[in-house]
């Protein structure tokens, strides 16, 4: 367990390399500069904002600088933030973005599991089909639309809330459940389906054909056995909430690092776009890694060589 | 959404003043040529009326002002700006020897007084006495001169150096193709330091700022009305973190009081400025709402004070009871146009594009795609500026006379039908709702002479790069004014090479009457000059004028007292938040 | 690649074969939801082949006189000649809705195929040669899923937008390939998980003993038998891909106007959400039905094609 453990940590070094690769060289392919603009600027402004930021070089020189930086923790200048460094702006989006995602997670788990689990029990009958008719809703609507349908709703008509920004509760709260509608139907899917096999498996009909009273199964071994795949699903979930739905954060206005994504696109600020990938991809590598880890210890039939 | 910032910006409502470069009157009227005769924003706007009368006792007890600043303001380094946001904010915490009033005429701000020699080619400035900035150092001529020059300085790559052009010894420093001379840029930091020093500004003692120019150009004051001309100290830019809210140096009304990045922006009074009156607002909150969904909500739900209307909002919010009477539409120095490309494909015949352009019903495109917002533009020179026509209108929408043009010209390139020349390639960049207006006029062309279109929408900078390569027969294209004065709105784009010219359109007489127009000292036939010039042009019809710029926003009916001009950045009032004030409600 | 991805992850290989299809067709037909899905399947299918013929306009014919008579604002459900109304431009939007299905058909299909293409080779080449070579696929795959999607999805689609593949099908192949080279993971770990299973299994060594080549064993022994798992997968990754078509609309990447997708107009429809909105509600209910459908049937493939095989996605 611990060589598999080792090997994959240093597995994911060769991953965001080769992730880091392939964005910067893609970006570099998209048409469009960074100083591209509708009253262009003199040639020779481009020309030495070129030099100040390295552009006028290869670019696999350019590549290999942005790596040694890297090695030293800088993540490089902003060419569209002119005043502040990648390290700035991420430092400052990261805590909200983990913040947003964390509250979206504790959320989605809140509700998302007990839906599953009473859609489980309720197999078939209004329970179930409530339970599974919300789901599918949330699923199935984008959240760009979910997110105005809030506002609308819950901060023009009824003002409960603030519509939008990230200064104290009152903001948290339309932002995340925006957020973790997705997770939610997806968790209680999940667990509504492993709970349906789990109280097909044998084990099950063994206790209870013990006589051990019904809700004692269900807590003690339904839920437990069931968790499995669920536990799987959160991997991705969680890379999805911490790196931020771009889209809540931008229809909120919330001030996080996804808001970045897009926007450094667009704008070509090839420094910022590298850092956000990066951080996307180290998350994902690490989410999975500890979603690894936690399903083999809760499966015991599992083992890793 | 973020294309929303380079819109605005293009949209005009910056109003730089500025010498097209190389080119210059010899006007020494400062203002003639800026005169806001029938301008529609000039003045005061609704609101304000009682509200200087009987100010005081209807002011609400918490004068705080809510707006949306759309984007996190890349810089608020006065010396690099060049960003509507930005500049929207570094107009109430940063000023200079003059500014602009309520009717963009220049009034001295800074400076008590100016001198202008009697050739022209100087200006004096006398500074008022006890200036100080927001941290109480005193504000020191050479903190003009300071700032001027870095501006200016090839090293800080400020996008905005090129209005300094005018400036005595600024082909040495500022590079050929930025002011259209044959002096090569300078390249080591010797030569730089060199053309600082003979650089012509200059300030012979600390209450005194002199500039001297190439030529006799007294509209210069408007350049120095710009945040670029701002005093700034040397010994605080050049700090870490200079621009962050602690550290932040103010010299104007308001002063920077907390910036959290990508977040919210808040200015308070400068207790400082003694140049002129002071704000009667105590507190301005900006926010940074990319989506204009959400700030129209943010409006509706009492978050925001002022907003400017979504496209798709903007036939609703004028019928809605509540919303309806808080609209303000306001003129903004810019226009809407689609270029045909004059060297390729069937648009290179002039027949074909006066065909085109006749099939379309303007007013109704406005009033079906812009929400009725706008006015009709047949030709490029906006109201209210020297050199405007309204009557120039050669094409007028009649689709008969449209049918003949296309007939003669199907006939000169021999085909029979306009779906002969295959799919063309119709340009426009996503993300700015100009899909309904290309789907508009497309199907119009197709209604009229069966002409097959590919509605090609782009990324910003990839349809830029395309529609400079040539790539596309009809293209959408706009132009904000930088300065209301023909030439910016002529030279460049209609000049045989310009580098704003999308069509390719050359025309030897045309470029040959703008140069002689620009030479002209006496104003009255200088506009004579343009007015031919432009009369030329559009008979030539390279591109289609669609529509002069109205913008509308929902304006709270407790905000007073604002003076919304073509200038403004984001919202009415912008150039100076100083006059605002807000009304018991 | 997560992301996509976490919508369509289905059973993951185990050693259990699946069943006949025939027990799998009468498991199937007991499953009242996914009855339900088929039948929306079948509708949706119809809809896409056939709508665009029943329109009774096409689908960029803009009613503009109709948009002037009121008062420029969109025409409201039940409309004189436009039964679920009109848009800003006084297109019928039953006919773009028609369209629209057919677009969100393909999406699915495309998409899927583009998976298959990709994964299937892949996950079979990683599980039957297994060793070396396995391990190199299975780091490459990690890599792709561990590249955010998105951001994948928006520089493939920026910068092929002015190439032919950009320009066909009104900007649509570059979307659908897009997004199927985002999502192909999925399926090709299932599929090596299948293969290694499968693999070992008696009545393959007993082919190899007697000599049947390992591309035959493949074709006709394996990929029959692995195929349930397979097949899940892919119909449970399809409300993901058309997700990703409207977030793609929603930036402004995805098909090219005057075309629709349900997907586009929902993104062009949210901005009048408070003015009209039927030009939202219309197209999110017929994307609902498609992503409830193909869920649903999804579910009820892997309950009927294995009742054993559930759960571990």
């Amino acid at each position: 367990m611990k060589r598999y453990l080792v090997r994959r940590v240093l597995w994911i070094i060769p991953v965001l390399v080769a992730v880091s690769l392939i964005t910067f060289f893609l970006m570099h392919a998209v048409p469009g500069g960074p100083w591209d603009q509708e009253k262009k600027l003199s040639p020779e402004v481009i020309a030495r904002l070129n030099q100040i930021y390295g552009l006028d070089q290869p670019v696999y020189m350019q590549y290999l600088n942005w790596i040694g930086g890297i090695l030293q923790g800088n993540l490089g200048p902003s060419y569209v933030f002119k005043d502040r460094t990648v390290n700035d702006i991420i430092a400052g989006g990261i805590p909200v973005t983990i913040q947003l995602g964390i509250q979206a997670f504790i959320l989605a788990v809140l509700v998302g599991l007990p839906l599953g689990i009473v859609a489980a029990l309720g197999h078939n009958r209004w329970p179930d089909y409530v339970a599974t008719g919300l789901s599918v809703v949330w699923i199935a609507t984008p959240s760009f639309v979910l997110a105005i349908i809030l506002i609308i709703v819950f901060s023009v008509d009824l003002k409960w809330f603030p519509v939008a920004g990230w200064e104290g509760p009152q903001t948290w709260v339309l932002p995340t459940i925006a957020l973790a509608a997705f997770p939610i139907a997806v968790i209680a899917r999940y667990t509504r389906a492993s709970m349906l096999e789990v109280t097909r498996k044998d084990y099950v009909r063994t206790a209870q054909s013990k006589g051990i009273t019904g809700r004692a199964v269900v807590y003690r071994h339904m839920i437990r056995n069931a968790l499995i795949p669920v536990v799987t699903i959160m991997g991705p979930i969680l890379a999805f909430l911490v790196t931020g739905s771009f889209i809540v954060e931008h229809v909120f206005a919330v001030p996080g690092v996804g808001r970045y994504y897009l926007s450094a696109i667009t704008t070509r600020d090839y420094p910022l776009l590298m850092a956000t990938t990066l951080i996307y991809a180290f998350a994902v590598a690490v989410l999975n890694l500890v979603v690894d880890i936690l399903y083999a210890y809760i499966d015991p039939r599992i083992r890793y060589s | 959404m973020f294309m929303k910032k380079r819109l605005m910006a293009t949209v005009g409502v910056v109003a730089v003043i500025a010498t097209a470069c190389g080119s210059s009157t010899a006007s020494t009227a400062p203002s003639a040529s800026t005169a806001a005769s029938g301008a529609p924003a000039s003045g005061s706007p609704a609101g304000s009326a009682a509200a200087s009368a009987s100010a005081n006792a209807n002011l609400a007890d918490q004068q705080l002002l809510k707006i949306d600043l759309t984007n996190e303001p890349p810089t608020l380094d006065p010396d690099k700006a060049q960003d509507s946001t930005s500049i929207e904010v570094l107009n109430q915490i940063q000023r200079g020897l003059v500014y602009f009033d309520k009717d963009l005429k220049i009034v001295p701000e800074m400076a008590q007084s100016y001198d202008v020699s009697p050739d022209s080619k100087t200006l004096t400035f006398h500074l008022k006495d006890g200036l100080q900035y927001s941290n109480g150092d005193p504000i020191l001529a050479k903190d003009f001169v300071y700032s001027i020059k870095r501006t200016a300085d090839p090293r800080t790559a400020a996008p905005y150096a090129y209005v300094l052009c005018e400036i005595a010894g600024s082909d040495k420093l500022l590079g050929s193709s930025t002011c259209n001379t044959t002096t090569p840029t300078p390249k080591t930091d010797a030569d730089i330091e060199a053309a600082l020093a003979n650089f012509g500004v200059s300030a012979p003692d600390d209450k005194t700022v002199v500039v001297q120019l190439n030529t006799p150009a007294a509209y210069f004051l408007d350049v120095l009305a710009l945040w670029i001309a701002v005093p700034v100290q040397e010994k605080w830019i050049t700090s870490p973190n200079a621009t962050e809210a602690e550290n932040y140096v103010s010299s104007g009304p308001f002063m920077l009081k907390e910036w959290t990045h990508n977040s919210k922006l808040v200015i308070v009074p400068n207790p400082k400025w003694t140049a002129g009156p002071g704000p009667t607002l105590t507190e301005v909150d900006m926010s940074m709402l990319n989506d204009p969904a959400t700030a129209q909500a943010s409006y509706e739900a009492g978050d925001l004070d002022m907003v400017l209307t979504p496209a798709a909002d903007l036939r609703r919010v004028k019928d809605d009871p509540v919303l309806g009477p808080q609209v303000v539409d306001q003129a903004q120095a810019g226009i809407g146009y689609y270029d045909y490309n004059t060297v390729k494909g069937p648009t290179a015949n002039k027949d074909f594009r006066i065909a085109l352009t006749e099939a379309i019903d303007k007013q109704n495109l406005i009033d079906t795609t812009w929400g009725g917002t706008g006015a009709v533009a047949n030709s490029m020179v906006m109201p209210g500026m020297q050199g405007y026509q309204p009557d120039l209108n050669p094409y007028p929408y009649n689709l008969d006379d449209a049918k003949k043009h296309m007939a003669t010209a199907l006939a000169a390139l021999g085909k029979t039908s306009c779906a002969d020349f295959g799919k063309l390639p119709f340009g426009y960049n996503t993300g700015a709702d100009h899909e309904n207006r290309v789907a508009y006029m497309a199907q119009q062309w197709t209604k009229a002479f069966g002409c097959q279109f590919d509605q090609v929408g782009l990324e910003w900078k990839v349809f830029l790069k395309r529609r400079q390569a040539g790539d596309f027969i009809i293209s959408r294209d706009a132009w904000g004014a930088d300065y209301p004065h023909p030439n910016n709105q002529l030279a460049g784009i209609f000049t045989c090479g310009g580098g704003n010219n999308s069509s390719q359109y050359c025309n030897k007489d045309f470029d040959a009457l703008i140069a002689q127009a620009a030479a002209e000292p006496d104003p009255t036939k200088q506009t004579a000059l343009y007015n031919q010039a432009q009369t030329m042009m559009v008979g030539d019809a390279p591109v289609i004028f669609l529509r002069f710029v109205v913008a509308r926003y929902e304006i709270k009916p407790y905000v007073t007292n604002y003076f919304g001009t073509p200038g403004d950045s984001q919202l009415p009032g912008d150039k100076f938040f100083e006059t605002i004030q807000i009304a018991k409600h | 690649m997560a992301t996509t991805q976490a919508v369509g992850r289905a059973a993951t290989g185990r050693r259990e074969r699946t069943g006949l299809w025939w027990d799998a067709w009468g498991r199937l037909r007991k499953n009242k939801l996914a009855l339900v899905g088929l039948v929306g399947v079948v509708i949706l299918m119809f809809a896409a082949i056939f709508g665009p013929m029943l329109a009774p306009y096409p689908y960029q014919d803009q009613d503009l006189q109709a948009i002037a008579n009121n008062g420029f604002r969109p025409l409201p459900i039940g409309s004189p000649g436009h039964i679920l109304g009109t848009d800003q431009l006084g297109r019928d939007m039953l006919s773009r809705l028609l369209d629209g299905a057919r677009i969100s058909m393909s999406v699915a299909l495309v998409v899927q195929f583009v998976v298959l293409f990709i994964g299937l080779p892949i996950g079979a080449a990683a599980g039957w040669f297994a060793g070396r070579v396995d391990t190199f696929l299975m780091r490459f795959t990690d890599v792709i899923y561990a590249f955010p999607d998105l951001l994948f999805l928006i520089l493939l689609s920026v910068t092929l937008r002015d190439t032919p593949l950009g320009q066909a099908y009104d900007g649509l192949l570059l979307v659908f390939v897009a997004i199927g080279l985002t999502s192909w993971v999925t399926v090709a770990r299932l599929v090596r998980g299948q293969m290694l299973s499968l693999k070992e299994t008696e009545f393959v060594e007993a082919a190899k003993a007697i000599g049947v080549s390992d591309r035959s064993i493949i074709s006709r022994h394996l990929l029959p038998n692995g195929s349930g798992p397979v097949i899940v997968a892919i119909t449970l990754g399809i409300p993901g891909a058309i997700l990703a078509e409207a977030t793609l609309a929603y930036i402004g990447i995805g098909v090219q106007p005057p075309r629709a997708s349900w997907g586009s107009l929902i993104a062009d429809g949210q901005k009048y959400i408070r003015s009209d909105p039927h030009l939202v509600l219309l197209p999110a209910i017929c994307i609902a039905v498609a992503l409830v459908s193909f869920t649903f049937l999804g579910d009820g493939l892997r309950d009927a094609l294995d009742p054993k095989l559930k759960g571990k996605q």
